[in-house]
């Protein structure tokens, strides 16, 4: 039979699937074809030895992640949950009492019809309903685990629920902590959560940057976010004309190695003593910007008088003070200070100039703040002088526009996408980082709204759980991907699900991840291969939070994301649990309007500029559609009408920037913060001054002497939050990502050589990781790449492999954040700091645990389903991936035959 | 701490006109008008809060708005301008002063229209009929002359 070639998009990127006879055959990147438009052209200096004057423009394909090319894997994976799955000991008593939940995670499943797991569910609804009221039933999503308009986790999820009614739990800005929860007070951008705009600074660059400073950030790794390998070359052509990059960051990370001219690798948490090591370099040689200071900044002089050593703490914050704090020699500082004052610098941290590990640290947000004001003492916003990573603000059509995951008209439980918009009745929240907290204590209290995008304001709020009046929540339905691999302090998550509180637990996922082992019924949903949406690639949404970030991509591609097999088993669209799941309800009707999964991929068509473009047909036959960029198209250089004062005219803006003004109280750069002294003058985090302070899980802490070592645990470079490596096992033969021993693959934990040596430890040596919330096996790397105090491991695991599974176990899988705290930044600040975690490295000599400890569930599961099932360990060992192929393609034809 | 007196109404009175005559915004707190028109620097004591919103009251042509939410002031005490200046001081248009988001505007022809995104380059919007968004996304350019004829729709 023909090959089938369909096209996705995924968290790595937008790709091209073959399929042949039912079966997927491969994945590879998309490819334009001469109808495509032409690239973008950006005219800038030409590389070392060149000519004078070179023109740019981007490879004529689309470039995804490695990651992406794991979705053949992904779809066929060992853990994928075949059938609807009820726990074995689950026992439905009429008052949602004795239900074996402390056996939660330990006990096994057994097979159940859709019919009999959704009957349940249903029942289970209608009676937290009745007893409780519709906010004891809470729900929540993790960030990204598939894609597309439709099926997104703010999108068909967020409708259900809507209509459902539900106590929404808020997202922490996991990712960028110190950005949001800090930088606003020094420049607002509070709708761009904190992050700089970047608009066009790619030509920008190009064009006038001579220093790149890539502070904690690792772009080659992060991909700016999910865009994958599309701003690869651009850092490439900075380097061939000859631009100086330096790297900080205590980890020599992938890209440094690749390019960096200098690494500057500052003790783990310090770095805001670095920046205001620097700052002090320019305040007393005078190298900043004297001018535009004069004019935009506010309280400038104060903020001297504390880098000088003339504040309260009569500190001078000089580069021998630094080089205490941070380990860098005090020379290094001088000369990393002048370097960047004395040449067109840009820079940024993570993944949009303002992500970053530094700031998921306890002085993450005064790192952010003092980064802020950095760039500003050098004229940001000038030529060559910008917040900016080198991955993103790339030329684009502005004037194009369709709908990202995060913009509120691109939601289907919003109009224009859905006739009816969808209203969560409930009032009652509940915090991400501290679910645990709060359904363990019975009582928690928070300020902030989550994403605080729409004010300043909302950073102050006041919550508490449970809310006046409302009921404690004890149903919890939570939606793909894991938080035992993102959230912090995973025991704590442990302890929650075993609690009798949460009297029913659904888990509604692709793959049987730690958070589905803790459920009392799995529903298997499909992947993004086996489904129809529509979506943007890298697109939040024009309107959404951190808008146009798909300016870090070399080309806008809307996909048509058709399906190119059938949902596997039993697996079903998300789409199609929630659809179901209202039905048996009774609002059925109401949730669909009538509408099949392609109706409202065409709604998308049809309520953007897409229609205008390509008829629903063409798109669907073609697969995607690539705007061109005008070759008249207009600079909006990000702040650069700030520098010159006129009216913003960079897209996604507010109101007052029209008028000229920054997003702060006074409409300038804030030295010292003014909302900070409104709205939370007792905060001892976040200081009026952005000042560095000693981290409570720092080398300053006396347990420190306990646990003198520091774990950083940045954002993977094999991973995409939980997802990749738990299903793909080739990603297992990847020294640097894991090894395979004894049947499991242990994570890879970097160490210095002094530490390792003093431990007894070498290269390739089995390790504990531990302090006093757990420990994790990995395997050592010894390596002068790490800073001397620091451990790195990738965080976000997407493996979770307890030895004793369902119990505060030592882990195997390489869930380091089994050792993070889960204490927020601070009482005002609730941010969480994995990378402020103290701990201690120690040999392992004892017997290593035998495999991995949660197949035998899903083969049990399996071989109820059929006998001839192929078991987890002949998926990872390949002959049952061929197997479950070679079944699928039969299947189908054979159904071919009939029709 | 502050730079200009408001124990003095007359430097006070002053500032405010200077900083009225290039104000381009409709609605104004006595916060806002601290910050940005005052150069006042650290929390305004509530004497000084009364004395700005004196000046303000006394300003010809701002009137008493009740309390309204401000993205970075919170729910605040406010004033209203009856004419806003919808061009900066050099006469470059501004248009979110000039359009506002999530609006309705009226068309010449009776159609209601529902502003969801101000672009510079594109007024972005839907019809509404019975209170729905209809049909498909209509674009218009905000220096257009049918972006001109555009009437607000109070509620």
């Amino acid at each position: 039979m023909a090959e089938k070639v369909t096209h996705s998009i995924v968290v790595g990127g937008a790709i091209a699937i073959h399929t042949q006879d039912g079966v997927i055959r491969r994945v590879r990147p998309i490819v334009l074809d001469n109808n495509d438009p032409k690239g973008w052209v950006i005219k800038a200096r030409s590389k070392v030895g060149g000519p004078q004057d070179a023109e740019y423009t981007p490879n004529r394909k689309v470039q995804p992640a490695f990651i992406a090319l794991t979705e053949k894997n992904r779809a066929y994976a060992y853990d994928r949950i075949r059938y609807p799955m009820i726990r074995e000991d689950f026992v439905e008593t009429p008052d949602g009492k004795n239900r074996n939940t402390e056996n939660r995670g330990i006990s096994g499943y057994r097979r159940a019809s859709w019919d009999e797991a959704l009957d349940l569910v249903v029942r289970e609804i209608k009676r937290i309903q009745t007893q409780y009221g519709p906010e004891a039933i809470t729900a929540m999503t993790s960030s990204h685990h598939s894609w597309g308009n439709v099926g997104y986790k703010i999108s068909t999820f967020a409708r259900f629920f809507r209509m459902l009614g539900y106590t929404e739990v808020k997202d922490n800005p996991d990712s960028w902590e110190g950005f949001t929860w800090g930088a606003p007070h020094t420049y607002g951008y509070y709708w761009r959560l904190g992050c700089p705009e970047t608009f066009d600074l790619l030509e920008d660059g190009l064009q006038n940057v001579e220093t790149m400073i890539m502070w904690s950030h690792d772009p080659d790794t992060t991909h700016g976010g999910y865009a994958g390998n599309e701003s690869v070359m651009w850092r490439h052509w900075l380097d061939d004309m000859g631009v100086q990059f330096i790297y900080i960051d205590p980890y020599n990370n992938f890209s440094s190695i690749k390019q960096a001219d200098k690494w500057i690798a500052p003790r783990p948490g310090t770095d805001a003593a670095l920046a205001e090591a620097i700052a002090h370099v320019w305040v007393t040689e005078g190298l900043y910007d004297k001018e535009y200071i004069a004019k935009h900044a506010h309280r400038f002089e104060e903020w001297c008088d504390y880098i000088l050593g003339k504040g309260t703490d009569k500190l001078a914050k000089t580069p021998k003070w630094a080089e205490i704090e941070t380990g860098i020699p005090a020379a290094d500082i001088k000369a990393l200070a002048r370097r960047w004052a004395t040449t067109k610098t840009m820079g940024g941290s993570g993944m949009r100039a303002g992500f970053g590990g530094v700031c998921r640290t306890v002085n993450g947000t005064e790192f952010a703040r003092t980064m802020v004001l950095l760039f500003a003492m050098q004229g940001m916003g000038k030529p060559g002088q910008n917040m900016w990573g080198g991955n993103t603000g790339a030329p684009m059509d502005y004037d194009f526009w369709f709908g990202g995951y995060s913009d509120p008209l691109a939601m289907i439980w919003n109009e224009p996408i859905a006739d009816n918009v969808a209203v969560n009745p409930v009032m009652q929240k509940l915090y991400r980082p501290n679910l645990p907290d709060a359904i363990l204590d019975g009582h928690y209290e928070w300020y902030g709204e989550g994403f605080c995008g729409q004010g300043i304001d909302q950073e102050f709020t006041q919550n508490v759980y449970p809310a006046p009046g409302c009921s404690k929540v004890h149903m919890f339905w939570r939606y793909g991907g894991t938080f035992m691999g993102t959230m912090l302090d995973t025991n704590k998550w442990v302890r929650m699900y075993k609690s009798p509180e949460l009297e029913f637990v659904v888990n509604q996922d692709i793959h049987f991840h730690g958070e589905a082992r803790m459920s009392d019924v799995v529903l298997p949903a499909c992947t993004n291969l086996e489904r129809v949406d529509i979506g943007e690639l890298c697109s939040s949404g024009n309107g959404g939070y951190q808008s146009h970030s798909q300016t870090g991509c070399s080309w806008q591609v809307v996909v048509f994301q058709d399906k190119a097999i059938e949902p596997l088993w039993d697996s079903q669209s998300d789409y199609w649990i929630f659809a179901e799941t209202a039905k048996r309800l009774g609002w059925g009707e109401k949730f669909t309007e009538g509408r099949t999964e392609l109706d409202w991929c065409k709604r998308y068509w049809e309520k953007s500029d897409l229609c205008e473009r390509i008829s629903w047909e063409d798109f669907m036959k073609k697969g995607y559609y690539i705007p061109p960029v005008p070759e008249d198209r207009v600079r909006r250089y990000g702040f650069r009408w700030f520098a010159e004062e006129f009216p913003c005219d960079t897209p996604n803006h507010k109101p007052f920037q029209e008028e000229g003004k920054l997003g702060t109280f006074t409409g300038k750069w804030e030295f010292v913060s003014e909302s900070l002294q409104y709205w939370a003058p007792h905060d001892e985090v976040r200081t009026p001054i952005a000042t560095y302070k000693h981290s409570w899980e720092g080398h300053h802490a006396i347990k420190a002497k306990k646990y003198p070592l520091q774990l950083i645990s940045p954002h993977p470079r094999f991973d995409y939050h939980t997802q990749h490596n738990s299903s793909t096992p080739w990603f297992w033969e990847i020294p640097e990502n894991r090894v395979y021993i004894n049947g499991n693959p242990y994570l890879v934990a970097r160490l210095h050589p002094k530490k390792a040596e003093e431990r007894g430890i070498k290269d390739g040596d089995i390790i504990e990781l531990y302090n006093e919330r757990g420990s994790v096996l990995c395997v050592a790397v010894i390596s002068y790449r790490c800073e001397e105090n620091t451990v790195h491991a990738y965080g976000s695991s997407g493996i979770y492999n307890p030895v004793t599974p369902g119990e505060e176990s030592m882990d195997i899988g390489g869930c380091v954040n089994i050792l993070t705290p889960g204490r927020l930044i601070g009482d005002y600040v609730p941010g969480m700091a994995p990378n402020s975690t103290l701990l201690e490295v120690r040999k392992w000599e004892d017997e290593l645990p035998s495999g991995q400890f949660f197949e035998d569930k899903l083969d049990k599961v399996a071989k109820e389903g059929d006998p001839n099932a192929e078991t987890c360990i002949e998926i990872i060992e390949g002959h049952g991936f061929e197997k479950i192929q070679e079944k699928v393609r039969k299947n189908y034809l054979k159904k071919g035959a009939a029709v | 701490m502050v730079r200009c007196s408001v124990t003095d109404p007359n430097a006070l009175r002053h500032a405010v006109d200077k900083y009225f005559s290039e104000f381009p915004g409709e609605i104004i707190c006595a916060l806002q008008l601290w910050y940005e028109g005052l150069g006042g620097q650290g929390v305004p004591t509530a004497d000084e809060l009364t004395a700005i919103q004196d000046a303000i009251a006394a300003t010809p042509g701002w009137k008493d708005a009740g309390e309204v939410r401000y993205e970075k002031f919170g729910v605040q005490k406010s004033y209203k301008c009856e004419a806003m200046k919808t061009h900066d001081s050099k006469g470059r248009i501004m248009i979110q002063h000039t359009f506002k988001r999530d609006a309705l505007y009226k068309e010449p022809n009776g159609t209601i229209l529902k502003l969801v995104t101000t672009e510079l380059w594109n007024l972005r919007c839907f019809e509404i009929k019975n209170g729905k968004m209809t049909g498909g996304m209509i674009k218009i350019h905000p220096e257009s002359d049918r972006a001109k004829a555009l009437v607000e729709v109070k509620s």
